[in-house]
């Protein structure tokens, strides 16, 4: 049975998280749904009859990272109106834990992209075009992960 | 009721739900922005004007802001708000709506009046109704007093009646003196700040009520909040808050209060009161109990929560309440020591600056109050409705659906999560003639859950069906702590 309650006692903090928009990213059940979505990607594109690992690979990975990377570290703030502006610097990497780092449900989302690097990259090691795409798609998504890149915005884009 | 499990396929589809909606809304956002940056990039006069530079504001709200309003709720808007043409009985009469232009367009009235089993109101002991003694009494004192006193209570709006709800309503819930206000929302948000100054601390439940966190952040209290029923986590934030003291010089604090609900309104939860009260007499502090559903509505004689569990009332220093559920009026109540009701009266900005109470709606809470104090039949009512209650909501458990709340609290939801769901299932409801207060007779009741039974078989939606109804669960808040009670003295007479 799983566990669907939002109730995230953030580990470092005796309060309950409040923020409706991030608290379920610590729930063990999404955590299984992320890993099958990427595994169903591939084997997706392995049924439209990509045969190379190395490009079915590079995709996941590419596309992951577009996607990860808009939706963790573009948008800010919430979709909701009771929080009262309270997000609205904040990407939603940032809001995740109460903006508390190095907290489990971090390490698994910075864990993912690494891992889906790897592969790729063993995938490809002869090609080095595509090689390259993947070093830089999953840079921008890991490094943006780093608690040092917390709250902060190269070049003031994001603001 | 337990904690929220459901199957895996049942988690993956409300996962999926959610997602599904989520991303449509994007791509219907981002697609709108694309076709607003090509109409300027064409110079086509767009439906709204962009405001020139020099002249810009900034915008009220942000658009992502208002993104879940906007592409979410504004898909299943029809299901909220319903207009109704009746008085709030057992049968009430919808006006029926949908989309003018589509789903998530504006909503136009089909013509359509639908009348409905009622399951959806607070008027929990049937007192919103425009026949009977409250009635006349109500229409006898408009004449005596007209609508309004058009004044605030300390200047000229304080009449007998007024005095009278006051002394009747603190008999009631059996403290020194009470106060009355207009409006329950104002009764929290007007007299929270005067409760709790500068150096004191609020810590109230992660589910309380809008007015409740309204009042807190008027005050000029630090506020913290703990995991909702949780009495592990409220007392470690009790232990952290006092060893920590205030925030930047570890003063210790002034006051501590805290904040609970009776019954919650959303979730039918019963606040377990009486090991409350002993983390606050452990720790010193002062206890705020929200009544609002459970007056009238629990206990034997519907005094409340306090009753309920068998507490004395000098155990919880302030009692708050509403005449809006069991006793068909408007307004609210605070209920406490003479010292500190005398200092509301005069310092309250409810007291203050709000207009006094209507006194038809004082006359109707008085008569109702009265009715169920002192006539032969009050007692039965409460009785009923929670004879009621306990049957809808055993024979629910029965049935297979994730009922949440205790047995004993008329609030009885239903989970649905999957908002394809709980839309549909409003909207099917609809169609068989039920709107999602009990009504008092036991057939209407049974025709409900058939209703109800016969949807969800259609909808999937009993989660539970496979688990045993395990016979722990079906016991009330009160049974429960009764038996940790013989336990306790069990093992110390041992």
């Amino acid at each position: 049975m799983i566990k669907l309650g939002t109730e995230g006692i953030i580990p470092h903090k005796i309060e309950p998280n409040m923020n409706k928009s991030v608290v379920w990213t610590g729930d063990k059940f999404f955590w299984c749904l992320y890993v099958f979505i990427i595994f169903g990607f591939r084997i997706f594109l392995g049924m439209l009859g990509i045969s190379d690992p190395g490009t079915a690979w590079t995709i996941t990975t590419v596309v992951h990272s577009f996607v990860t990377f808009f939706a963790f570290h573009w948008i800010k703030g919430t979709p909701f109106q009771f929080d009262q502006g309270r997000y609205e610097k904040l990407t939603f990497w940032e809001q995740i834990d109460d903006q508390v780092q190095n907290t489990w449900t971090r390490k698994f989302l910075l864990i993912i992209p690494i891992v889906l690097l790897l592969i790729s990259s063993h995938y490809t090691k002869e090609n080095f075009r595509f090689y390259f795409l993947n070093v830089v798609c999953s840079s921008f998504v890991i490094i943006g992960k780093f608690p040092l890149m917390h709250k902060v915005r190269i070049l003031r884009i994001n603001k | 009721m337990g904690k929220h499990l459901v199957s895996w396929f049942v988690a993956t589809t409300i996962y999926l739900s959610y997602g599904v909606m989520f991303i449509f809304g994007y791509v219907e956002e981002f697609l709108s922005y694309i076709k607003r940056k090509v109409l300027f990039f064409q110079k086509k006069k767009e439906p709204t004007q962009p405001v020139k530079k020099s002249k810009q504001l900034a915008s009220l709200t942000n658009s992502f802001e208002s993104f879940y309003i906007r592409k979410i709720y504004a898909k299943v808007i029809d299901t909220y708000n319903r207009p109704i043409t009746t008085i709030p009985g057992t049968w009430i009469v919808v006006r029926d709506r949908w989309f003018s232009k589509g789903i998530g367009s504006e909503l136009e009235y089909t013509g359509k009046e639908i009348k409905c089993l009622n399951m959806g109101s607070y008027n929990y002991l049937g007192f919103a109704k425009t026949t009977g003694k409250c009635h006349m009494d109500v229409i006898k004192s408009t004449d005596e007093f007209s609508v309004g006193q058009c004044s605030t209570r300390l200047e000229l709006g304080t009449t007998r009646i007024h005095k009278e709800l006051e002394a009747e309503i603190a008999k009631f819930v059996g403290k020194e003196d009470a106060i009355i206000f207009g409006m329950g929302f104002a009764t929290n948000s007007t007299t929270i700040p005067l409760m709790a100054g500068k150096g004191s601390l609020i810590i109230s439940d992660s589910l309380n009520h809008a007015s409740l966190v309204c009042g807190s952040r008027l005050a000029h209290a630090q506020i913290r909040v703990f995991q909702h029923n949780d009495l592990r986590n409220l007392e470690r934030v009790i232990r952290d808050s006092i060893i920590k003291g205030q925030p930047r010089k570890n003063r210790p604090w002034k006051k501590i209060i805290i904040i609970v609900e009776g019954i919650y309104s959303m979730e039918g939860e019963i606040a377990p009161l009486p090991e409350i009260v002993r983390l606050k007499k452990k720790y010193n502090c002062l206890l705020f109990v929200d009544e609002a559903h459970s007056i009238g509505a629990i206990g034997p004689t519907g005094r409340g929560i306090v009753e309920y569990f068998g507490i004395n009332p000098d155990d919880v220093d302030i009692l708050m309440g509403t005449f809006t559920k069991s006793f068909g009026s408007v307004g609210g109540y605070i209920a406490g020591n003479k010292d500190f009701i005398n200092f509301l009266r005069l310092k309250s900005f409810g007291a203050l600056y709000a207009d006094s109470m209507s006194v038809p709606c004082v006359q109707q809470a008085l008569s109702a109050l009265r009715f169920i104090m002192y006539d032969k039949d009050g007692k039965k009512t409460v009785e009923k409705l929670r004879e009621n209650s306990n049957y809808f909501r055993e024979r629910l458990v029965r049935m297979g659906f994730e009922v949440m709340g205790d047995f004993d609290s008329p609030v009885i939801p239903i989970m649905l999560y999957c908002p394809a769901i709980f839309t549909t299932f409003s909207r099917e409801c609809l169609q068989r003639d039920f709107v999602s207060v009990l009504p008092i007779l036991l057939d209407e009741l049974k025709n409900a859950l058939d209703i109800i039974s016969e949807v969800g078989d259609i909808l999937m939606a009993k989660y539970r069906k496979e688990m045993n109804v395990d016979q722990q669960k079906l016991l009330s808040p009160r049974k429960k702590f009764e038996m940790l009670q013989n336990q306790q003295q069990s093992i110390q007479i041992k």
